[in-house]
């Protein structure tokens, strides 16, 4: 099930919520958190009833080990073995969902074989729930997490506004607040808020990421025919566009989760303020930041061994963040530049330091764009392809189609306010700047979400009512989440 | 304003706004999925292209009727009024740009729910045949489901639709003849509709500078079977059932007056013996049931070897729309199991006999050399390589400027007779 659906937000979102609360008003505590589970599911299944069984087997499989991993009177060696097995079977699963077909493509490649493809059903956001569920069998390792009952592991696990991208939870963050008494029945405060991030959130995903996912499916759709300007516009608004859709779950999730008393973790921090690359991977995707430090890179020695001990687990550490969003070689070629990125601006601190601070938002932000590129192009080549006709320079000329693509009806009734509707190509130009221009002020200038301090007034609740009900409106074509994928 | 007051605000608020739009679409009801238009605000619906997936099945759910016709913008001059005063049924048609048998089946499925059919007009277009239609569809205005309606009545468009009816109604309510530019556009058939949205020129000239490039290569087999199964296999899902199911009711196919460049292609890649076997062999296959028809309109002489009369290779003038009522109730184009042979041999020796009056980028062949060579014996700069590329174009404007004929680029039968003219001339002074 979508956030942006009519199904979610009409039926799914207000029953659940009041069944939650209302059970727990009437005592049943652990019968509300069962709901908790059960809508998890339907939400997970709605899209896949296949879903269900993967999700069910991989919660039973993480929990029995970790059972086993907190149980006393085992030895260090065993434990290490257990563990050993569990991360190994979860990457299993995963690799078997993910990158199945991706391995035999490339195994047919190299050796000239033709094993058959499979025809293998990606399960959204099971790179997320691997992630999460290693978190915490590693933390079980540990022996810091608690005797946590089943309900309550699943529950951490399935929940459902952040079940299928993000941001990753670790369980200290999660079981406390879920079983916290004064959590049980509504609070306002977080309700309101809830509402309010719900409301911003889907109408930038369905306002600006879905305007900017016209001109890059297009963009990406016709890249033989692309101007230099035309691969300019698109490249930024592939960036433009993976932020928008991306923070935009993410603070829907957080809304939701907000409604639930469940405060989610932050996962955007205006990443594209960022004054270096280290900067933009404190700002973007935090969470999984957090899990590759915590789970990979510490692990692996982080800088305690050495500048080059130090960069080689960097590159490892990105070169895994590449391949776990995807499995194309473009994934891994995007991770290798932010991994060789960090490098070097690890090595060059000082220099790097000494430059004027808006040289260093947009050599970041230019190195950013260019990384995107291949994130987004089916492969290495047609990323090559737009980077290329970017640089050829040519005349400025923009081909009709993109224009066309950010026509919104806003800007273009300003347009006819302002009486310039006669020369309509040149409307089709202030459409596009103005977007633009809207874009980059949100961007650069607003402040985040979770840094406004909320207050209840009328200005603010008008004009969530007006966010709502456009975005509702608008929502007869429904559009997928990009991280959904990953 | 505390939290709980401005939760009960917000959530109020929005429930009452989309209750009240909700509402207001169900009453006006812009694309007519439970009513037809009120009859006060009747002059303010606008059947566009650009939502026609949406008020054409609204149209087939609300619109009572005996006949009706399915097809594509080609169906767009079969007037449904002639033909409703020829048969004396009530006929509506339900004609779509780009439509394509997969969604003639939705509409079809709809109105036969809905209306005791005696007769479905079906256009039965054959380069058409094997594709998909390629649109938009709001699939919930296709199914049975009722919460599906959900996105129907709080569906933007819809909205906006349902404001300018009203704004319009209300406008004229308090200023009644302010807009005037209404009158100009009634509210009648897609016929009307589409005739005005369409470029209204019809001549050789506009099929030249349409898209249609003939190409002299000759084609592979593998498009032939390409075209042969995907064809048989739209025939069989979204024909045969209806004939099957329904023999109580008349099934017309009409193959519309494309234009002979249709054929022409086919004879110059040297593939029409195998498309007229296909085409023999789906004709035959609907003939097979006792309440089907087949009225073909392929090789209409004096119409559709004319270019004059179409736009492009398939679009033609309304003056064949007309052709068709009439054809259909005299019955002369009918195709019988015993004329097919002889209908087909007619056609495919009319493009044979077929000689294109224009030349244009992107042709290649023996009558392009010839007029290289016309050209280079002018003293033109120009290569002679049976390929009409962009310099052959640059050279013939060139020409066209020279003598004062209009400069298109392209050889127009005037300008191939000058430079036929003017060569011949030419080669006799040397002599």
């Amino acid at each position: 099930m979508q956030f942006n659906s009519y199904i979610f937000m009409l039926a799914f979102l207000p029953f659940t919520l009041i069944a939650y609360y209302q059970l727990h008003k009437l005592g049943w505590n652990l019968l509300a958190k069962a709901l908790l589970l059960v809508m998890s599911l339907v939400f997970y299944s709605y899209f896949n009833f296949r879903y269900l069984y993967i999700i069910c087997a991989s919660i039973l499989l993480n929990y029995f080990f970790s059972k086993l991993l907190l149980a006393s009177g085992r030895t260090a060696t065993q434990k290490k073995w257990l563990l050993f097995i569990v991360i190994s079977l979860n990457l299993l699963i995963l690799f078997y969902f993910k990158y199945f077909n991706f391995f035999i493509e490339n195994m047919n490649l190299a050796f000239q074989a033709s094993f058959e493809l499979k025809n293998i059903i990606l399960p959204l956001g099971i790179s997320f729930l691997t992630f999460q569920q290693i978190a915490y069998v590693v933390d079980s390792y540990r022996g810091e997490t608690t005797d946590y009952n089943f309900l309550d592991y699943a529950v951490f696990v399935a929940f459902f506004p952040r079940l299928i991208a993000g941001p990753i939870v670790l369980h200290n963050e999660f079981m406390p607040q879920l079983n916290e008494k004064k959590n049980h029945s509504i609070n306002y405060e977080n309700f309101s808020y809830g509402i309010l991030m719900f409301a911003i959130g889907l109408a930038k995903k369905i306002f600006i990421a879905d305007v900017f996912a016209k001109a890059v499916t297009w963009g990406y759709g016709s890249v033989g025919s692309l101007t230099s300007l035309d691969a300019f516009i698109v490249m930024l608004s592939y960036t433009f566009q993976i932020y928008f859709d991306f923070s935009s779950y993410t603070d829907m999730a957080i809304g939701i989760g907000l409604m639930f008393n469940i405060k989610l973790p932050i996962n955007f921090n205006s990443p594209y303020k960022a004054l270096s690359i280290q900067d933009f991977w404190k700002r973007w995707h935090i969470t999984l930041t957090r899990f590759l430090t915590k789970y990979i890179y510490i692990p692996l020695g982080g800088n305690r061994k050495g500048s080059i001990r130090t960069y080689v687990n960097i590159m490892i550490v990105f070169l895994i963040s590449g391949f776990w969003h995807g499995a194309n070689w473009t994934f891994v070629l995007w991770g290798f530049l932010h991994g060789l990125a960090s490098v070097l601006t690890n090595r060059f601190t000082i220099q790097w330091n000494e430059m004027h601070k808006a040289l260093q938002w947009f050599v970041t932000f230019l190195f950013v764009n260019i990384a995107w590129v291949f994130f987004r192009a089916d492969s290495i080549i047609q990323g090559f392809t737009i980077i290329k006709r970017i640089a050829e320079f040519q005349t400025p000329a923009i081909t009709q189609t993109l224009l066309e693509c950010f026509e919104v009806p806003v800007i273009t009734g300003l347009g006819s306010l302002l009486h310039v509707v006669n020369s309509s190509a040149w409307v089709n130009g202030l459409d596009l700047m103005l977007f633009l221009a809207f874009t980059f002020v949100i961007i650069l200038l607003f402040k985040n979400l979770h840094e406004i301090e909320f207050k209840p007034t009328v200005v603010n609740a008008v004009f969530t009512v007006i966010l709502l009900v456009c975005s509702i409106l608008s929502m007869s074509s429904i559009s997928a989440f990009i991280y959904q994928a990953f | 304003m505390n939290n709980k007051k401005w939760v009960a605000f917000v959530l109020g608020a929005t429930l009452v706004c989309l209750l009240v739009l909700m509402i207001i679409n169900i009453i006006v009801d812009p694309f007519m999925q439970y009513h037809s238009p009120l009859s006060k605000m009747k002059p303010y619906y606008k059947y566009t292209q650009e939502y026609a997936m949406y008020w054409l099945i609204g149209r087939v759910k609300n619109t009572p009727t005996e006949a009706v016709i399915v097809g594509s913008s080609l169906s767009n001059f079969i007037s449904s009024d002639k033909l409703g005063a020829q048969s004396g049924l009530k006929v509506v048609s339900l004609s779509k740009s780009a439509g394509r048998p997969d969604i003639y089946t939705l509409f079809l499925r709809e109105s036969l729910k809905r209306n005791q059919l005696q007769t479905i007009y079906y256009e039965l277009n054959f380069p058409h045949l094997h594709m998909e239609y390629e649109g938009d569809i709001p699939l919930y205005l296709y199914n049975s489901n009722p919460i599906d309606d959900v996105k129907y009545v709080l569906n933007k468009n819809v909205s906006k639709r349902s404001a300018y009816i009203l704004i319009s109604w209300l406008g004229d309510q308090f200023q009644p003849g302010n807009d005037t530019k209404r009158d100009k556009i009634p509210a009648k058939t897609v016929f009307e509709v589409d005739r005005s949205q369409s470029t209204s020129i019809y001549s050789t000239l506009a099929v030249a500078r349409s898209l249609y490039v003939r190409h002299g290569k000759v084609a592979d087999k593998s498009s032939v079977i390409d075209y042969r199964t995907k064809a048989k296999n739209n025939i069989e899902q979204n024909i045969i059932p209806f004939l099957k199911e329904n023999p109580e009711i008349k099934f017309v196919f009409i193959v519309p007056c494309i234009s002979i460049l249709n054929t022409y292609d086919l004879v110059c890649e040297g593939t029409v013996d195998d498309y007229l076997a296909i085409h023999k062999d789906i004709m035959l296959s609907i003939l097979k049931y006792d309440n089907a028809e087949i009225h073909m309109f392929t090789d209409l002489e004096g119409f559709v070897d004319n270019l004059d009369n179409y736009k492009d290779r398939v679009h033609y003038a309304p003056a064949g729309g007309d052709l068709i009522c009439n054809g259909l109730e005299a019955g002369a184009y009918k195709v019988t199991p015993e004329n097919i042979d002889e209908r087909l041999r007619h056609l495919k020796s009319m493009a044979e006999s077929f000689e294109i009056p224009f030349l244009k980028e992107g042709f290649t062949g023996d009558d392009v050399l010839e007029m290289q060579q016309h050209l280079i014996a002018l003293g033109y700069n120009c290569r002679a390589n049976k390929v009409y590329d962009e310099q052959t174009r640059d050279v013939v404007a060139e020409f066209q400027a020279d003598h004062r004929l209009e400069v298109t680029g392209i050889a127009t039968a005037e300008t191939r007779a000058l430079l036929q003219e003017l060569s011949e001339d030419c080669a006799g002074t040397f002599l």
